[in-house]
């Protein structure tokens, strides 16, 4: 059975404006698959169907194996990690140590299984010599890895990341890369990052106005000039070898 | 620092309070007896709320609490008893009957909510919380004590991105003009309960269902009682006997 199964889904969040049309969409288990789409494709949307945080969708959605409906809730967010586009909407504790042991203690852990599952987190994220630096005195880039860690340290075993990488610094960016392709989780990473997107997904999928345009392998879907400019987006940037960085 | 900068530290030092030995049902039951004795007093027993005052001097300087940054913070309290009161000196039956009820109305009301600003201050929301739990206060009713604090911060924060947003676009003007008062409360308010809604979410994507476990703190049961016993023999006395009146009394036979 795969992890996340969406067929036929249409959904708006106001009456007579659809978002998403007969979106169809299956991930397997332990694959990593890609969404982009220009601005306001509905790719945040989509991405938030599986965990239930819209409700008043037509169709079906299935995640780790139970239907999305609101007496499965709390059994699928166990298993399914969301991390918002946003991380000011995810981080909410004083310290980042005390966000990140926040799930783990709501599920019950003992204390110092709370404190090995933090601290090993935050080393998979290079967070370390942070644990006790108040969020609010954190940098955007800083905030995203800490919202990362703090959805990490429930050990999901299928995890949608909105837009990973935005206002990280290269290395900070290659050490999420890195930390992508290690996992052996099931991951959804929405993106404008088509260079992210061609290093961590094996399958992408192209959104626009709200319906899946096509689905292939990543490297034939991101090569394919005509097809990204058609959509309102360019080349990764690997590929874009003939303009130089240094003209002349 | 600037208002918003200020506003947002307030709040996140309430957060990282605790962690002092007592336990937060301990500094919860005192206040609320605190409270209880404060509220009792007679409309015209100034003498004896002003003797009221002295627990919360004794804990400012125990926690360090600057009583400044407090009175900025219950001002609304003193308002809100002013307004109420206001009618008092009308209705009593002499005027200066009237403004006497009227102040202790309005010192009232400041003691109490300077005991609820000090007791956020000493054990940090969170723990302030839990320790409701364990009274058996409603989940729901927590959640939103928790919600509203919540929203403060994100408040705030939306606050101090839209004015500089604002600024920076209007070189020159010195604060918000009137006519766009309107619509950037607007907006805020959208913005900010879009934000709380979120973080709401993310709390409920992480397992929240309204409980607050508590960090196990470094409180200790021993100090905890000790400090419940005291100020209740405290809070009594304070409230029973003319305590400055028999400590007069006794210094000036003591300097005889
Ligand atoms: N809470 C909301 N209420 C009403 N409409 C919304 C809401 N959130 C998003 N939309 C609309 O839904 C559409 C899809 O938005 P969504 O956030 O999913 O796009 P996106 O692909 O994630 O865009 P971006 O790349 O900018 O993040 C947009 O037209 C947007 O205006
Ligand atoms: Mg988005």
């Amino acid at each position: 059975m795969a992890d996340i199964e969406i067929t036929d889904v249409n959904f708006s969040y106001q009456k007579g404006r659809e978002v998403l049309h007969q979106i169809s969409l299956r991930v397997e288990h332990g694959r990593s698959v890609g969404i982009i789409g220009a601005n306001g494709a509905g790719k945040s949307t989509l991405l938030k169907l599986p965990v239930g945080l819209l409700d008043g969708y037509e169709g079906t959605i299935r995640a780790a194996g139970q239907a999305v409906e609101k007496k499965n809730l709390a059994q699928i967010r166990k298993k399914v990690g969301y991390v918002f586009q946003n991380p000011d909407s995810q981080l909410f504790l004083p310290t980042l140590y005390e966000d990140v042991a926040f799930g783990p203690r709501n599920y019950g852990y003992p204390e110092e299984q709370v404190r090995q599952k933090v601290m090993e987190v935050l080393e998979r994220v290079r967070m370390e010599h942070l644990k006790d630096r108040q969020i609010y005195r954190m940098s955007g880039g800083q905030k995203k890895l800490a919202s990362i860690a703090s959805v990490l340290s429930l050990d999901p075993e299928i995890i949608l990341l909105d837009e990973p990488t935005i206002a990280l610094d290269p290395k900070n960016r290659r050490n999420i890369i890195e930390m992508l392709n290690g996992m052996t989780e099931t991951k959804v990473i929405a993106s404008h990052d088509l260079d992210l997107i061609l290093d961590t997904c094996e399958e992408t999928v192209l959104l626009a106005e709200g319906s899946v345009i096509c689905r292939g392998k990543t490297e034939e879907l991101l090569t394919d000039p005509e097809l990204l400019e058609a959509y309102d987006m360019e080349l990764p940037l690997c590929m874009q070898g003939g303009r130089s960085r240094f003209r002349g | 620092m600037k208002k918003p900068d200020r506003a947002l530290r307030d709040i996140h030092t309430a957060d990282d309070a605790g962690g002092n030995g007592i336990h937060p049902l301990a500094c919860l039951l005192v206040t609320i007896l605190y409270i209880l004795a404060v509220m009792s007093f007679q409309k015209y027993n100034m003498a004896g709320l002003a003797g009221m005052a002295l627990y919360i001097l004794i804990l400012c300087i125990w926690y360090d609490i600057s009583i400044l940054d407090m009175l900025r913070h219950i001002w609304p309290a003193f308002l809100l008893t002013a307004m109420i009161g206001i009618a008092n000196p009308i209705f009593d039956s002499t005027v200066s009957a009237g403004t006497l009820s009227m102040a202790t109305l309005i010192v009232k009301g400041c003691l109490c909510a300077a005991a609820a600003y000090i007791l956020i201050a000493q054990t940090g929301i969170r723990p302030l919380c839990s320790a409701l739990r364990t009274l058996h206060f409603p989940k729901e009713l927590i959640v939103v004590l928790l919600l509203m604090y919540r929203y403060l911060t994100a408040l705030v924060r939306e606050v101090k991105q839209m004015l500089t947003a604002y600024r920076l676009r209007t070189p020159g003007t010195k604060g918000l003009p009137f006519r766009t008062w309107g619509s950037f409360v607007g907006l805020l308010l959208l913005r900010s309960i879009d934000r709380a809604e979120e973080v709401y979410e993310s709390m409920q994507l992480r397992g929240f269902q309204g409980d607050f476990l508590l960090s196990p703190g470094s409180y200790s049961p021993v100090w905890s009682a000790v400090y419940t016993v005291l100020w209740g023999i405290a809070i009594f006395a304070l409230r029973f006997f003319p305590v400055f009146q028999m400590a007069e009394v006794l210094l000036w036979r003591i300097l005889k």
